[in-house]
C-alpha cells in the first residue's frame, strides 16, 4: 500500500510519516501543494492523507482539482476545523474521510485501510487466498489457521498481490508499494522478498509472469 | 447651596430639594407678613394712642381751667376707665387680651407735675418737657411707646404713653397663624411629591430593570423605544459602550476561536509523535519520536507565550509609560539571542549610539525588540549579518532591523501582521511575532514599515516611536552589556559611523 502524505507541518508530517511507515506501508511526505499536485500525476497512490492549509495552493483546491481530471484516488482529510460547514465542504469537494486534529494515530490508520479496502470494492477486511489469510489491520498473516512469521516488507508485497488478486504485478509498482522516495531499495529487493514468502508460504503460492512480474490468485492454479 | 449631600437616591434628593424649596419659599413669605403686619399694626396703634393723647389733653384743660396748682389724681382717671394701679400684669381675666393700657402724666408748661393716671410713674417727666411727637421708652423693664401733645393755650403738655409689647405679641400671633398650617401642609406635600418623583423617575428605573435583567455577554443595544429627552443621551451612550463591547468581544472570540485551532495542530504533531515513539521498533526511531515530542512542546510553549503577550496587549497597555532607554533595550535583547546567533555563524552589527529615550513600556518594548531581532536570526541568511540601526528623526526615534535573508514577498507584507499568518514555508513559527510587534508599536503611538534590505535583499524592518525628551545625564558605557560581547560587532569602525540620527531613507512600502 502506497500512502502519499501532503502535510506542511514539519513536526505532525515527521509524525504521521514514521506512524503510516511503522504500519508498514510506503509513504511519502510533501508539504507543498503544487508539489503534491505534481506528484499526483505521476504516481499511482492507493490513498493520500490531505491537511488542509497548504502553502502553494490549498488542500481543498487541490482536491478538486485532482478529481476534476478524474482521478479517484481515496482522500482523507486532515483538519484544525472542526465545524460541520467546515465537514460538509471537505467531503463535498471530494474527500472520503476527515479526521480532525489531534487525532489517533491508530485511527487514521485503520480508516486509511477501510479506505483502501473499499477503493478495491471488498468489503471484508481480510485478503483470503485459499486457506492464507492476511488481515491488513492485526499485520498477521495465516496459513491453515496457523501464523506465519512475516517481515514488515514481505507482508507488504503480499498485501499487494493478494490486494490485487489475478493481476500480475509489475517488479515496478511493488517496490512503489514497498518503499518512499527517500528509501534505499536495492536492486533485487522484490525478488528477495518473493523468494522469502515462497519458502514460508509455499513455492506455488506466488506465480512468476516471466518479463513482466509477479501474480497471485485465481489464475495461479492454471497451467 | 454648598456641597450636595453624598447622593443616595434622585428621588430622595428630589424631595428633599423641592421640600426646601418650598419651605423657604413659605418662610420668606411669613417674614414678609409679619414685617407688614407689624408696620401696619404700628399705624394703626399710633392712630390710637394719637386719638387718646387728644382726648386726655382737652379733657384735662377743661378740669384744669386757670387753676395749675390742683392735683387732679384719681377723678380723671376713673373717667378715661382704662387706667389702673398696675395696669397689665393684673388685669384681671375678664378684660380683652387686647385691650389698651394708657397712662398719662398732664406737666404745666413751666414744669409742674399737675396730674397722673397712677402712682407707679416716675415724678419726672417720660420725655423731657418740650418736646413734641413720639418716643420709645423703656420703664421698670417694660417698653412703652410715648406720644407727647401740648395745649399752648392752656399752658399744658400731656405725655400718654402705651405699652409697646402688644404690638410685637400681636404681629407673632399673624405669623403664628400663618405656620400652623405650613406645619400641617407639609408632610402632606411631602408625601405629593413622593409619590410625583416616584412617577417621574420611572423610565430610570425601566431602564435600570432592562439592564439589570441582561446576561454578561448580551451586547445587543437597548430596546428602540421613545426615552424622555434627559434619559435619551444615557442611553445613547449605553448603546455606543455596548457597541464598542460587542466588537471587542466579537475580536476576543475571533483570537480565541483562532488560537484554539492553532493549538490543534502542534498537539497533534506532539501526540502522534509520542505514538510513533510507543510504537517504535528500534532505539533510533524512538529516540527520534521522542526528540520530536520535545521539540514540539518548545513549539507550544512558545506559541502560547506568545498569544498570552498579545492577549494581555490588548487592555490598557498604554498605562504605565514612562522614560526607557531603547539603546540598553536593544543591547540586553542581543545578549539574549547573542548564542543563538553564533550558531548560525551570523552577526550583529549596531549603528547609532548615546542615549535614546523613548516614553513607552519597557517590557513591551523589550518584547518588541526580541521579536523583532528573533525574526532576522531564524529567518535571515545562515552566516549573514542583522543591521540595528537606532538614532533620532525630528521628535521620533527610528528603529531599522534588516536581514540579508530571503525578505517579504510585497504581496505578503500586509499580511503578515495578521495574527496566525505564516510565510509558505518559513518553518514553524507562531504567526504571531509580527502582530504582536505591530500590536505594540500601536500602543506607543508609533509606525511600522516593511521593505527590502540594502540591494534589493532581506528584510527591512522600520519602526518609528515618539521620542522622550533626551535627559542630559550621559549613560556610563561601561553599563551597556553588549560592548565587546562576540557576535555583537558595534558599528564598522570609521570614523563619525554610529554617531548622530541614522541617515534618512525614505520610507519603503508597507
Amino acid at each position: 500500500m502506497r500512502v502519499l502524505l501532503i502535510e506542511d507541518d514539519e513536526l505532525l508530517g515527521d509524525g504521521v510519516r514514521a506512524g503510516i511507515a511503522q504500519a508498514g506501508f510506503a509513504v511519502d511526505w510533501l508539504q507543498d501543494g503544487r508539489e503534491a499536485e505534481a506528484a499526483l500525476g505521476l504516481a499511482a497512490y492507493d490513498v493520500v492523507v490531505l491537511d488542509l492549509g497548504l502553502p502553494g495552493i490549498g488542500g481543498l483546491e487541490l482536491l478538486k482539482r485532482r478529481r476534476a481530471v478524474g482521478d479517484s484516488t481515496p482522500v482523507l482529510i486532515l483538519t484544525a476545523r472542526d465545524t460541520v460547514t467546515d465537514r460538509i465542504a471537505g467531503l463535498d469537494h471530494g474527500a472520503d474521510d476527515y479526521l480532525v486534529k489531534p487525532f489517533d494515530l491508530g485511527e487514521l490508520l485503520a480508516r486509511l485501510r477501510a479506505l483502501v479496502r473499499r477503493g478495491s470494492g471488498r468489503g471484508e477486511p481480510e485478503l483470503l487466498d485459499g486457506d492464507l489469510a492476511l488481515d491488513p489491520a492485526a499485520h498477521t498473516v495465516k496459513l491453515g489457521g496457523r501464523e506465519v512469521e512475516v517481515s514488515p516488507r514481505e507482508f507488504a508485497v503480499l498485501h499487494e498481490l493478494m490486494a490485487h488478486s489475478g493481476e500480475v504485478l509489475s517488479r515496478g509498482r511493488l517496490e512503489d508499494h514497498l518503499y518512499g522516495w527517500g528509501d534505499e531499495v536495492a536492486s533485487n529487493a522484490v525478488e528477495v522478498h518473493v523468494h522469502n514468502l515462497r519458502r514460508k508460504l509455499g513455492a506455488d503460492r506466488i506465480r512468476t509472469v516471466r518479463g513482466v512480474g509477479y501474480s497471485m490468485g485465481r489464475r495461479t492454479k492454471a497451467p | 447651596m454648598s456641597r450636595a449631600p453624598r447622593v443616595v437616591s434622585i428621588r430622595a434628593r428630589l424631595l428633599l430639594l423641592l421640600l426646601g424649596a418650598t419651605v423657604l419659599c413659605w418662610l420668606v413669605a411669613i417674614t414678609w407678613s409679619y414685617v407688614d403686619a407689624r408696620r401696619e399694626l404700628a399705624e394703626l396703634f399710633d392712630a390710637q394712642l394719637a386719638q387718646a393723647g387728644r382726648i386726655v389733653l382737652e379733657r384735662a384743660a377743661d378740669e384744669l381751667g386757670e387753676d395749675h396748682g390742683v392735683e387732679l389724681e384719681g377723678e380723671l382717671g376713673d373717667e378715661l376707665g382704662h387706667t389702673r394701679e398696675h395696669p397689665i400684669e393684673e388685669s384681671p381675666g375678664s378684660d380683652h387680651r387686647y385691650e389698651q393700657s394708657l397712662h398719662f402724666q398732664i406737666w404745666s408748661v413751666d414744669g409742674r407735675l399737675l396730674y397722673q393716671s397712677t402712682r407707679d410713674l416716675p415724678r419726672d417727666p417720660i420725655v423731657p418737657l418740650g418736646a413734641r411727637g413720639f418716643f420709645d421708652r423703656e420703664l421698670d423693664g417694660t417698653r412703652w411707646r410715648v406720644l407727647v401733645l401740648a395745649d399752648p393755650d392752656e399752658g399744658i403738655e400731656a405725655q400718654i404713653c402705651q405699652r409697646a409689647d402688644l404690638r410685637a405679641s400681636l404681629a407673632a400671633t399673624v405669623a403664628r397663624n400663618m405656620l400652623v398650617p405650613m406645619g400641617i401642609a407639609l408632610p402632606v406635600l411631602g408625601l405629593l411629591l413622593w409619590l410625583a418623583t416616584t412617577a417621574g423617575i420611572r423610565p430610570l428605573h425601566h431602564l435600570a430593570t432592562e439592564l439589570s435583567k441582561r446576561r454578561v455577554d448580551d451586547v445587543a443595544p437597548l430596546a428602540a423605544e421613545p426615552r424622555p429627552s434627559e434619559l435619551a443621551p444615557l442611553a445613547g451612550a449605553l448603546d455606543g459602550l455596548l457597541e464598542r463591547l460587542r466588537r471587542r468581544l466579537e475580536l476576543e472570540r475571533g483570537f480565541t476561536a483562532d488560537a484554539a485551532h492553532e493549538l490543534r495542530t502542534p498537539l497533534a504533531a506532539l501526540k502522534t509523535q509520542a505514538q510513533v515513539a510507543l510504537g517504535a521498533r528500534t532505539p533510533e526511531e524512538r529516540a527520534h519520536a521522542l526528540g520530536q515530542v520535545v521539540r514540539g512542546t518548545d513549539r507550544l510553549t512558545h506559541l502560547v507565550r506568545q498569544l498570552l503577550t498579545l492577549a494581555r496587549l490588548e487592555p490598557d497597555a498604554a498605562q504605565g509609560f514612562e522614560e526607557v532607554h531603547l539603546e540598553l533595550v536593544i543591547d540586553e535583547q542581543l545578549a539574549a539571542l547573542a548564542q543563538e546567533a553564533t550558531a548560525r555563524g551570523m552577526r550583529f552589527v549596531r549603528e547609532g549610539s548615546g542615549t535614546i529615550l523613548v516614553s513607552g513600556n519597557r517590557p513591551l518594548l523589550a518584547t518588541l525588540v526580541a521579536n523583532l531581532l528573533e525574526n532576522a536570526v531564524r529567518h535571515g541568511r545562515q552566516g549573514g549579518e542583522v543591521r540595528i540601526e537606532l538614532g533620532r528623526e525630528g521628535d521620533r526615534v527610528a528603529l531599522r532591523v534588516v536581514d540579508d535573508g530571503p525578505g517579504i514577498p510585497e504581496a505578503e507584507r500586509e499580511r503578515v501582521f495578521d495574527r496566525f499568518h505564516r510565510l509558505p514555508g518559513r518553518g514553524g513559527g507562531s504567526g504571531l511575532g509580527l502582530s504582536i510587534v505591530a500590536r505594540i508599536v500601536e500602543v506607543h503611538g508609533g509606525s511600522i514599515t516593511l521593505g527590502n534590505g540594502p540591494q534589493g535583499r532581506g528584510l527591512e524592518v522600520g519602526i518609528r516611536l515618539p521620542g522622550a525628551v533626551a535627559s542630559p545625564g550621559p549613560v556610563d558605557p561601561g553599563s551597556l552589556p553588549s560592548r565587546g560581547l562576540d557576535p555583537l560587532a558595534r558599528g564598522s569602525g570609521r570614523p563619525g559611523d554610529g554617531e548622530g540620527p541614522v541617515r534618512p531613507r525614505p520610507d519603503a512600502p508597507p
